[in-house]
């Protein structure tokens, strides 16, 4: 979030209009931090899925339904994300007995609910009912992470 | 404020009169351990109505008053169909709330979201307590996914 609102400061003071510079790259779209978070999720349950068989049908849907918001989010941003963007490493491994895992993804849903309110709030008219729908998701998932 | 946001709340309240209606009737076939939840179920949409009244009211836009009975989507007999009706109405409830989104800014979108997120939680705790797997959907309150 830091790292992209930098980025878009930069471009911005960049941005002069008695000198234009066409060739600068576009800024990145708005919802750029909330597509990041949505695969640092996918990631967070891939470590988790890996370190307990036992959640996999409680975590493979939760997964399942994180892989398809950041392939609507990927629709409709402007410039489309590189695909590259997002294959840094992927999460820490989760280690612990299943109640510590369940906890420490009911964490990060929380904290990622909270990212996709701001970004519901922030965002455009057109954008309000995808990004609220990811936001109201979140929240549901903490619901069956017992 | 839209016409439009003035029609997405009135629909909301009607979603809220309905859901306060279909609780009184269901609430009581559940598991004495699930009444709690569906008491607390029940307090959230008054309190939901409640806050339509007043925001209409200021709004100066007509508020719809609650009918004196509900058709129920399906015959109420058991616990179990006591439950599925419990997510039934909490789906409908997040799907109008949902289609206020767009319509609604700043603030006011913040508050649409909380109910509408409000109402997802609570229809996935029902099919949660119901059983049902899996308890959630990709996009909570949309018709068709």
């Amino acid at each position: 979030m830091t790292a992209t609102a930098a980025v878009a400061a930069t471009t911005l003071t960049g941005c002069d209009l008695l000198d234009p510079t066409p060739d600068a790259p576009p800024p990145p779209d708005a919802l750029m931090g909330l597509l990041a978070g949505t695969h640092a999720l996918v990631a967070t349950y891939d470590a988790a899925l890996a370190a307990d068989a036992s959640l996999t049908a409680l975590l493979t849907p939760l997964r399942e339904t994180h892989r398809v918001h950041a392939a609507a989010l990927d629709a409709i941003m402007s410039p489309r994300p590189s695909p590259s963007a997002f294959s840094a490493p992927s999460a820490a491994p989760v280690t612990g007995d299943r109640k510590t895992i369940l906890k420490s993804l009911r964490t990060a849903e929380v904290s990622a609910a909270k990212q996709a309110v701001e970004a519901c709030v922030a965002t455009t008219v057109a954008r309000a009912v995808l990004v609220g729908e990811i936001a109201a998701a979140r929240a549901t998932h903490v619901e069956v992470l017992v | 404020m839209s016409e439009k946001l003035a029609e997405r709340l009135q629909a909301a309240l009607n979603a809220e009169h309905s859901a306060i209606f279909a609780y009184a009737r269901f609430g009581v076939l559940l598991a004495k351990a699930m009444q709690k939840e569906a008491r607390a179920g029940e307090e959230m949409h008054r309190t939901r109505r409640d806050a339509l009244l007043v925001q209409l009211a200021e709004l100066k836009v007509a508020a719809p008053v609650a009918q004196a009975g509900y058709a129920l989507p399906f015959p109420l007999t058991d616990p179990a169909t006591a439950l599925k009706l419990a997510a039934y109405v909490e789906d409908g409830v997040a799907a109008t709330w949902r289609a206020a989104l767009a319509d609604a800014e700043g603030e006011v979108r913040r508050q649409v979201l909380v109910a509408y997120t409000d109402a997802a939680v609570r229809g996935t705790r029902w099919r949660r307590l119901g059983a049902v797997s899996p308890a959630t959907v990709p996009y909570p309150g949309r018709k068709t996914q």
